[in-house]
């Protein structure tokens, strides 16, 4: 029989060892931030997982922030522009018509696997790329849409002229090209690789010339890579490990880079961004805005084929407010498409102010001195260039009420939200764009490249715009296209199709103790550049 | 017994027919399509009609849904809209570390749970009681992110006691055996490994084991009551037994079988909870597999899902119920 006395010491002893066993858990030294680095080791905290490592069947930003550290493009963005720097060509040209792009090639590099960098390897890529019974084209899943987007079109073939000089032949002139090679997507694969792994493998298994080699992939958790010795950019990478980590919620991730554990994080919460700045551990790196947001005016709908009141909801918004207090301090006012530091952009477009006398004048001179009520759709998701959609929304419509506008503020899940702006079920919304390279065409060439009567976002007609957007493309001299582009976004500014709303500047934050991180515009920042103390 | 588990996995399936019938129903139901979402901003109407043709999304929703039936009974629940590998091979790899997890949250549950429950039942209207009642409430009351983020503040931030996410540091290599961290560090004895990873599930499992835990204290602490005002108990103390010896020997064996029914009914908290948890402690398990997939409308993933959800639910709720027969050797099955 156990008696009471016993019983309680025993209970009291097993809650000691389990206690016991508890806090040894809890204390062991040095055990806890094995993730931590040392100037030896990066860790960045990235808010989503790659969804394959081959570049060109991608369109996954998360992808392209891993594939830049390990693979090169012909010509890049410079760190923290969009302006073209040599990667792995040195120099290039156009004939007169346009229609040979020839490429001097970087020599001395070779592949991650010893495959040699040459006209042979590029010609491979762009031919797999291309020509869709390449044994390594087809890729499940996989879309090229960026070699469809931006190539497709104009693409002839590519030709290696000599081992260091790759030309490139179109059918027609596609002026942004060169632009365009600056997209992650057209990054070089080891042909050798291709053969070793397959058309399917060489997503989990990329080999490129970048700074960084290839360890390891734990889906959804982490990307090991090494630096890579032979990088042709000397003395880079500065960190000898680069390991960027998953952590997809906000907060989870901030509190990550405070302990320690990561040393810096993209997409932080604005609350935690203000917290940061009073934080000494903790510094702000701003990718540069390259995005815009508007608020788009359905044209094929009666009320706003009528400029006056399109020109009555430009004036009662009150747009510097609005982004002074809902961009945490990261946002700016936009007067149109393309954001500040693009070339191309109208020097003196038609200004909208805040101006609520003067939008009540025009609703008068419309024939609505009571104003009107509209469906207003707000974005139903956060993006950098609406980081609060609905908070944004309904500020813009408590605006209009003041005009005696009725805004209803309507939205729908973020699949839907995207079809129907195709369709004409908005009478007015909310949209926006982050650029893709730093060509006009990519920001001007898809919103205003026709006129569609079944489309809120093609509602716009106006075919002296189409005509100037169209010959830019095909024009070779970079200053006429800036002049083309200009005038067209002038003559849009005067139309008024969209409200231009903001650019926001992006934030990261990352710890005192980390050096050379420059923010870029396509969020694929150059980690070679980086390194701790 | 043998004869009432057979039974019961063949009622099995018309449950999982029905949860299957009526997740495709909703899930198709919801606006918004999913070859849109995959083609993404770039999409022209040609991109769409060839995934949507590539996927089977442009068949009539009975003959998509006989489609589903007829190859998930051969074990092919579709590709990933989202990766474009099978489901399974996308489920497999992750499952063991939603294992681990609910393991580590069904401990904390009990360790917290059942202690509060008789401390508190032993004691009724006790300041014991009242705080354990009011720690139980607390418990049920705090939204589970709301707790994790708070416990990786206090835990990882301040006392850099335990580490903010993940199932394993980096750094650290293990040989996969099982896939659950903590036994393959143990099976392979890479103690450092099988600490690392203990000490990564320490935080997540409290987070998903609080709200259970909270139940599990008061179920006990009622079924307890219950127990300890019956007569065998009075016949205990006569003999001359007191203290634990009664509380335990007698009232808790006694009290555990309406306990036993709840874990079996929060296992569906367990998992559940576990979407959350993961997400926030980015642990590489099917909960965070879930929620992403739910973000994504990954159709195939969410509706496997939802089947593995179900299937573990209901089997967990037949192993509860035979282990009633265990507990209460009056207890038969005909």
């Amino acid at each position: 029989m156990v008696t009471a006395p016993q019983g309680w010491r025993r209970m009291a002893t097993s809650l000691a060892i389990v206690a016991a066993l508890i806090a040894g858990v809890l204390v062991v030294p040095g055990s806890v931030t094995g993730w931590a680095a040392g100037p030896t080791t990066l860790v960045y905290g990235k808010s989503g997982d790659a969804d394959s490592l081959d570049s060109p069947t991608s369109t996954n930003g998360e992808a392209y922030q891993v594939t830049t550290q390990i693979f090169n493009l012909l010509v890049r963005a410079q760190p923290g522009k969009t302006d073209i720097e040599p990667d792995l060509a040195t120099s290039w040209s156009v004939s007169p018509d346009g229609l040979t792009w020839t490429f001097k090639l970087r020599q001395g590099v070779t592949f991650h696997d010893g495959t040699p960098w040459n006209a042979e390897a590029a010609k491979a890529n762009w031919d797999r790329w291309a020509d869709k019974n390449n044994p390594y084209h087809a890729v499940k899943g996989g879309e090229y849409e960026y070699f469809g987007d931006f190539m497709a079109d104009s693409f002839k073939e590519a030709k290696a002229v000599d081992p260091y000089t790759l030309q490139v032949i179109l059918k027609q002139p596609n002026s942004p090209l060169l632009q365009n090679l600056t997209i992650i997507a057209f990054q070089f694969n080891s042909p050798a690789s291709m053969k070793q792994y397959g058309a399917e493998g060489i997503g989990q298994h990329p080999v490129g010339t970048g700074p960084y080699k290839f360890v390891e992939w734990v889906r959804d958790d982490h990307v090991t890579l090494q630096a890579n010795p032979s990088f042709f950019r000397k003395g880079l990478p500065k960190t000898q490990r680069l390991i960027m980590r998953v952590i997809k919620d906000n907060a989870a991730r901030y509190l990550a880079l405070k302990s320690g554990e990561v040393q810096a994080i993209e997409l932080p919460n604005t609350d935690d961004v203000k917290a940061s700045m009073s934080d000494p551990n903790l510094k702000i790196v701003f990718r540069p805005p390259f995005d815009t947001s508007w608020l788009k005016f359905n044209m094929n709908n009666s009320l706003f084929k009528d400029i006056r009141l399109r020109k009555a909801v430009a004036y009662a918004i009150n747009r510097p407010a609005i982004v002074q207090g809902l961009y945490a301090g990261y946002g700016e006012v936009a007067n149109q498409a393309m954001p500040p530091g693009m070339w191309g952009r109208a020097s003196s477009p038609d200004p909208i102010t805040y101006d609520p006398a003067q939008s009540k004048k025009l609703l008068s001179e419309a024939g609505y001195p009571n104003g009107f009520s509209f469906d207003f759709w707000y974005i139903p998701v956060s993006r950098p260039y609406f980081p609060q959609g609905k908070e944004i929304g309904t500020a813009i419509a408590s605006d209009l009420n003041k005009v005696g506008i009725r805004a209803h503020l309507q939205t729908e899940d973020w699949a839907t939200y995207l079809k129907d702006q195709k369709s004409n079920r908005f009478p007015m919304y909310m949209a926006g764009w982050i650029g893709d390279n730093g060509d006009p065409d990519d920001w001007l060439g898809f919103f205003f490249p026709k006129y569609d009567a079944t489309s809120a976002r093609w509602s716009y007609n106006n075919p002296a715009v189409f005509d100037l957007i169209n010959k830019a493309k095909s024009e070779n001299s970079q200053a006429k296209r800036a002049q083309m582009y200009a005038q067209a976004m002038t003559l849009i500014s005067h139309d008024l199709p969209n409200i231009w709303f903001a650019h926001a500047k992006v934030p990261m934050i990352v710890r005192k103790n980390v050096d050379g991180l420059i923010g870029q515009p396509d969020s694929n920042e150059y980690w070679e550049l980086v390194s701790s103390h | 017994m043998a004869r009432y588990i057979a039974r019961r996995a063949i009622a099995l399936l018309p449950i999982l027919l029905g949860v299957s019938a009526a997740a495709f129903l909703m899930i198709h139901l919801l606006p918004g399509d999913p070859a849109t979402v995959y083609v993404g901003d770039h999409a022209t109407p040609g991109s769409v009609e060839r995934v949507q043709h590539e996927f089977g999304l442009d068949k009539p929703l009975p003959v998509q849904y006989g489609i589903y039936l007829w190859n998930a009974v051969r074990g092919d629940f579709g590709e990933s809209l989202d990766s474009h590998r099978k489901v399974l091979s996308e489920f497999v790899p992750r499952f063991p570390a939603t294992i681990e997890l609910t393991i580590g949250a069904i401990t904390v549950a009990l360790c917290i749970g059942v202690p509060i429950g008789i401390v508190s039942a032993a004691k009724p209207n006790s300041i014991f009681d009242r705080l354990g009642m009011f720690v139980a409430l607390t418990g049920v009351s705090i939204p589970v992110f709301w707790l994790g983020l708070m416990l990786i503040y206090i835990f990882s931030v301040y006392v850099h006691a335990l580490p903010t996410s993940g199932q394993l540091d980096v750094n650290i290599t293990l040989v996969p055996i099982t896939r659950i961290d903590i036994l393959d560090g143990l099976l392979t004895g890479n103690w450092a490994a099988a600490g690392d990873a203990l000490r990564h599930l320490v935080l997540p499992s409290v987070t998903v084991g609080s709200i259970p835990a909270a139940i599990i204290a008061r179920m006990t602490r009622a079924s307890m009551l219950d127990a300890l005002h019956q007569d065998y108990i009075r016949t205990a103390r006569a003999k001359g037994l007191t203290g634990p010896a009664v509380i335990i020997g007698h009232g808790l064996r006694n009290a555990l079988l309406p306990v036993v029914t709840v874990i079996g009914l929060q296992f569906g908290g367990f998992l559940t909870g576990a979407i959350l948890t993961e997400t926030i402690f980015s642990w590489p398990g099917v909960g965070r597999f879930m929620y992403d997939s739910i973000l994504f409308r990954d159709y195939p993933v969410i509706l496997a899902g939802i089947l593995l959800f179900s299937l573990m639910f209901v089997l967990v709720n037949l192993l509860v119920d035979v282990l009633y027969a265990f507990l209460d050797p009056r207890i038969r099955y005909a």
